[in-house]
């Protein structure tokens, strides 16, 4: 089955992509595979030898006839069209959207046209938005560094791509070698990130240095883009013997990826080279902010650890080196690491992390878990008045069925929205409840009003079960009892 | 706008996403919601379009909830 890949993020997601790539062509080694990023980011598919043909969205060549002396939209329009013909005409059979933004969804509508199978944001024909897959909806309704999700970006980029990954579909690059990288005796810093809130300030990063300097007797190199430069050249400027040597904005991705492939260890916040660490399976430090979701785009490289902490000024640059030591040989440091067993498997929670109610709720909503216990009588309160508030939609919607012009029903399931929100920002724990129902509802399509009324009171008697399960007396009476 | 009145590449499609935007507004007032032509379809890619240039519009969270 011709296919063809959309993943028009960044860099880190790129990488993070490569894997689900590996398993398509694995799984589909006979069907044509191809992929599609913004030419922005192009160099981060060097190496990628699993895709037969690479397509960019040269967005500036597109928009070019705006930003001339004298704009043109009708030229603009015209590029548009030859690009989107020229993806039209390759006929694929199968399109996969891993981008979750809007115009991912729009390109992904006008370039399905002959598609059997299409997996993530789309569009409808009246142009509402599409999810027509479960992973992609799980996406939507729960991805995100304010929700509780705890799958990793690159499992559910599998997901959506329907593949199962396996071990040697992280080896796309040569692999890290454990023996050379001894002898090399490098710990590479990141210094940088896509934004100042994913990573270290200088004077904590010049501390870190320092403190690493002193302990470790092999070379500490400071990686990075051109962009990270003065950053960079600030956090090499430590006084002492010694200084960390610094290569930002002097390496090509290529030798970037080299690097990272033969040093010992790298330690960084959220950034595009965690994610080139994870391919080449080098191990990773990664003090994970407050700004990042570490369960989501942190590093998989077998024997990482990630620290996760509120802001830097939770954590000391002694405890960092300690545990980038402590990594090393291999012994447990401190309690609130998160630990990667193996590349290919879930992270090991630290102590802080052990226990939460709305993940486990997250498991039984979407993967077939066992429904959590409640996590006390605020909870069970929030859950009778949304009750309340779905009875009173459903009411509403029997009324629309029997006069379909009746405006002031309308009216009240709209405002049943507000409603919800409401109780959301009272009882968070209902948070992943409400997104998981309020989807449902975006996912129903345009169908004639009849079935329409159907679909909806089909996702309100759902959410209506679930509250039904919690609310039984047995559980209020565990609720009391544990209150 | 620049100290030379000059518009920066940025200004310019920042003008034109408020054109398009207000141009599919008036099409939706003529032609109703539920009305989602070809032509429709190509402006708002192009105002996505123009998003993706203008810094950090084009991020993964950032979802395509707009219906």
């Amino acid at each position: 089955m011709k296919t063809l890949v959309l993943q028009l993020a960044r860099l880190g997601d790129i990488y993070q992509t490569w894997p689900v790539l590996a398993a398509l062509k694995r799984l589909h080694p006979d069907s044509e595979l191809h992929l599609l990023t913004r030419a922005k980011f192009a160099a981060a598919t060097e190496g990628l030898h699993v895709v037969d043909k690479h397509w960019l969205l040269d967005t500036r060549q597109v928009l070019s006839p705006l930003i001339d002396e004298r704009p043109e939209l009708d030229e603009a329009m015209r590029k548009l069209d030859e690009l989107t013909e020229k993806l039209l005409d390759e006929r694929f059979e199968r399109v996969i959207n891993l981008s979750f933004s809007p115009l991912s969804s729009l390109l992904t509508y006008e370039i399905s046209r002959h598609a059997v199978e299409v997996r993530g944001y789309t569009r409808f024909d009246d142009g509402y938005l599409s999810i027509p897959d479960d992973p992609s909806a799980y996406f939507y309704a729960q991805v995100g560094v304010d929700k509780s999700n705890r799958l990793h970006v690159t499992d559910l980029f599998a997901h959506v791509a329907d593949v199962e990954l396996e071990e040697r579909d992280w080896e796309v690059l040569p692999q890290h070698d454990e023996a050379l990288s001894r002898e090399k005796n490098v710990i590479l810093i990141h210094v940088g990130a896509s934004s100042e809130q994913k990573t270290l300030s200088v004077p904590k990063w010049q501390m870190v240095a320092k403190r690493l300097l002193a302990r470790w007797s092999g070379r500490v190199v400071l990686i990075g883009s051109e962009g990270e430069r003065t950053k960079a050249e600030q956090v090499a400027a430590i006084s002492g013997e010694r200084r960390p040597e610094n290569l930002v904005g002097q390496t090509s991705l290529k030798e970037l990826i080299a690097l990272i492939r033969e040093a010992r260890l790298l330690i960084g916040g959220d950034s595009g080279p965690v994610q080139i660490a994870s391919l080449v399976n080098t191990p990773v430090l990664n003090i994970s902010l407050k700004a990042v979701s570490f369960w989501e785009t942190g590093p998989r490289s077998k024997g990482s650890r990630i620290l996760p902490v509120e802001d830097e000024s939770q954590i000391g640059a002694d405890e960092i080196v300690e545990e980038a030591l402590a990594l090393l040989e291999s012994r447990r440091s401190n309690p609130d690491a998160v630990v990667v067993p193996l590349r290919n498997a879930p992270y090991v929670a630290g102590s802080r992390q052990e226990n939460s109610f709305e993940w486990e709720l997250l498991r039984a909503l979407y993967m077939g878990a066992e429904m959590p216990a409640a996590p006390g009588e605020i909870f069970l309160m929030g859950l009778k008045r949304l009750g309340e508030v779905v009875e009173l939609a459903l009411e509403q919607i029997d009324a629309v069925e029997k006069n379909p012009g009746n405006k002031i029903a309308a009216s009240i399931i709209e405002q049943s929205d507000v409603l919800m929100d409401q109780i959301m920002s009272f009882v968070p724990e209902v948070g992943p409840l409400v997104r998981w129902f309020r989807t449902e509802k975006i996912r129903i399509g345009p169908k004639p009003l009849k079935e329409l009324i159907e679909a909806t009171k089909d996702v309100y008697l759902k959410l209506q079960g679930v509250i039904a399960f919690y609310l039984t007396s047995e559980n209020l009476m565990d609720a009391d009892r544990s209150a | 706008m620049s100290a030379h009145n000059e518009p920066t590449p940025e200004e310019t499609l920042k003008h034109f996403l408020e054109l398009s935007l207000a141009q599919i507004q008036w099409r939706i007032r003529k032609h109703g919601e539920n009305k989602f032509d070809a032509e429709m379809r190509r402006m708002r890619l192009l105002e996505e379009l123009i998003k993706e240039q203008l810094p950090d519009e084009n991020s993964r969270f950032a979802t395509g909830s707009s219906r």
